[in-house]
């Protein structure tokens, strides 16, 4: 009886233990792992060669009034200086998230190098997008 | 009787003529024919996931890199517990296209030596030290990180991506234009960045990657599988389950008339008439052209029911004979 256990039974319970490990691993058990996603954004910058504050750009003292109106007829220093747009710059932000990767997504992110312990214990992924960063991890 | 024993004879030497075209029809398999690259998926032989032509994920490779991330790798030890749970180290033997690569190699007409059977505990050190430990305490960036020091993954990954990224670059074409370069900076020797003859950095393989695997193929033609049996992790595990596989080798004892030729017949230097699933068996059942040697499963196990051993009947877990005596029957 012993020896018939040792033949088939547990072959039988390992390979079971074995699909089981694979459904749970595959379904189931997921890890957290920062990821940076970067994004390309449209940001204003200030032009350097605009007026300071208070000299053509901002509405006038609220104890004069403006120019041009009456009773001080037009304005002294005719009209108003140019005002200069604000420099369109286009920027990376980087955010950072935690997402919970399933382990096939954390073995096919290994192959390539994709993933890294951090000294805080964390796993983060080393680039974003869908392609790895190499063929080789090492 | 005879005729039956003689016929039976035939169908084991013709069953193990058949091993060459299995394994030829695994590699196959293995090198990823429809390009679909299945890198989610653990394989069950050793074959480098970073190998241009990868169907499936080295185990191995993910229980090292698992290990780095102080990871639980669940697949992956499904993946070999249920393999190993059926068949045992037959996938060494049968499957594993590495191991195919030292066999073609050990048809080279060379002289042979033979290994002792207990050389077979450093897969064990292995396993336990570059697969598990280094990359748990230290991390992928240790130079003996399995990955690092792996002849399958130099000679299918780096090498191969290597050669790939050179072309490329004197073509002025890059292959892939999603592919970055690999990291350049190889701990694992000294001169892993090299200029090309278009002056970039090529990151070659490092020098103790190319040492070692030109120590295992030269090996290889002077004994039999060298990294089989004295330093593969995969192997290991396999060993350890050929204790409990579905399908195992049997002895009769009954059949046995103490012609040893069940040993000389064993290119692994077990001796199958005293443990028939040694410890660096891999199932090649060049053994079973001795009548005394079958191989068997738990679901028809022949004529004694599973695992019965009965007068006739006699399947080996430990040593049957008293060392020395060198017989059986």
């Amino acid at each position: 009886m012993p020896r018939i256990i040792w033949r088939a039974v547990v072959p039988l319970l390992l390979l079971l233990g074995g699909i089981a490990s694979i459904q749970h691993g595959a379904r189931h058990h997921s890890v957290p792992v920062l990821m940076e996603q970067e994004e390309e954004v449209t940001i204003d910058v200030p032009n350097p060669f605009a007026l300071p504050p208070g000299l053509g750009q901002d509405s006038p003292p609220p104890e004069m009034p403006p120019f041009g109106a009456p009773p001080f007829g037009p304005p002294l220093f005719g009209p108003a200086p140019f005002e200069a747009p604000p420099i369109k710059e286009v920027v990376t932000r980087v955010t950072q998230t935690t997402e919970d990767l399933l382990e096939p997504v954390l073995i096919r992110d290994v192959t390539v190098g994709g993933v890294r312990l951090l000294a805080s214990g964390e796993l983060k992924r080393t680039y974003s997008g869908d392609q790895g960063p190499s063929l080789c991890p090492t | 009787m005879s005729v039956a024993k003689g016929k039976s004879l035939f169908h084991r030497a013709k069953l193990a003529r058949w091993r060459f075209w299995a394994q030829l029809g695994f590699l196959l398999a293995w090198l990823d024919p429809l390009l679909v690259r299945m890198h989610s998926v653990c394989g069950p032989v050793f074959h480098c996931y970073s190998c241009p032509l990868a169907t499936f994920a080295c185990p191995i490779g993910v229980l090292a890199q698992f290990s780095a991330l102080h990871v639980l790798p669940l697949i992956a030890i499904g993946t070999l517990v249920a393999v190993g749970a059926v068949v045992g180290s037959f996938v060494c033997g049968w499957a594993c296209p590495f191991g195919f690569l030292q066999d073609l190699l050990a048809r080279i007409p060379t002289p042979k030596f033979s290994l002792p059977a207990w050389t077979g505990v450093f897969r064990y050190v292995v396993l336990i030290a570059l697969v598990l430990a280094i990359p748990y305490w230290y991390g992928e960036e240790h130079e003996l990180f399995f990955c690092r020091v792996c002849p399958a993954g130099t000679l299918e990954g780096a090498i191969p991506n290597t050669v790939q990224l050179v072309l490329s670059r004197q073509a002025n074409v890059h292959p892939d234009p999603t592919q970055q370069e690999p990291a350049a900076s190889d701990p694992a020797g000294q001169d892993a960045t090299q200029q090309d003859a278009a002056g970039q950095a090529v990151p070659w393989p490092s020098r103790t990657r190319i040492v070692i695997l030109v120590a295992v193929l030269a090996a290889a033609l002077v004994a039999w599988r060298p990294w089989c049996t004295l330093l593969c992790p995969l192997g290991a595990i396999y060993a350890v389950c050929n204790r409990f596989s579905m399908v195992f080798m049997r002895f009769h004892s009954d059949r046995c008339r103490d012609c040893k030729v069940c040993r000389s017949l064993c290119r692994g230097g077990d001796r199958p008439n005293r443990r028939v699933d040694g410890l660096r068996c891999v199932r090649c059942m060049e053994c079973q052209q001795c009548q005394a040697v079958s191989i068997g499963t738990v679901f028809s196990p022949g004529e004694k029911g599973p695992g019965g051993p009965g007068p006739e009947l006699v399947t080996l877990d430990r040593p049957r004979f008293p060392s020395g005596s060198g017989g059986c029957g």
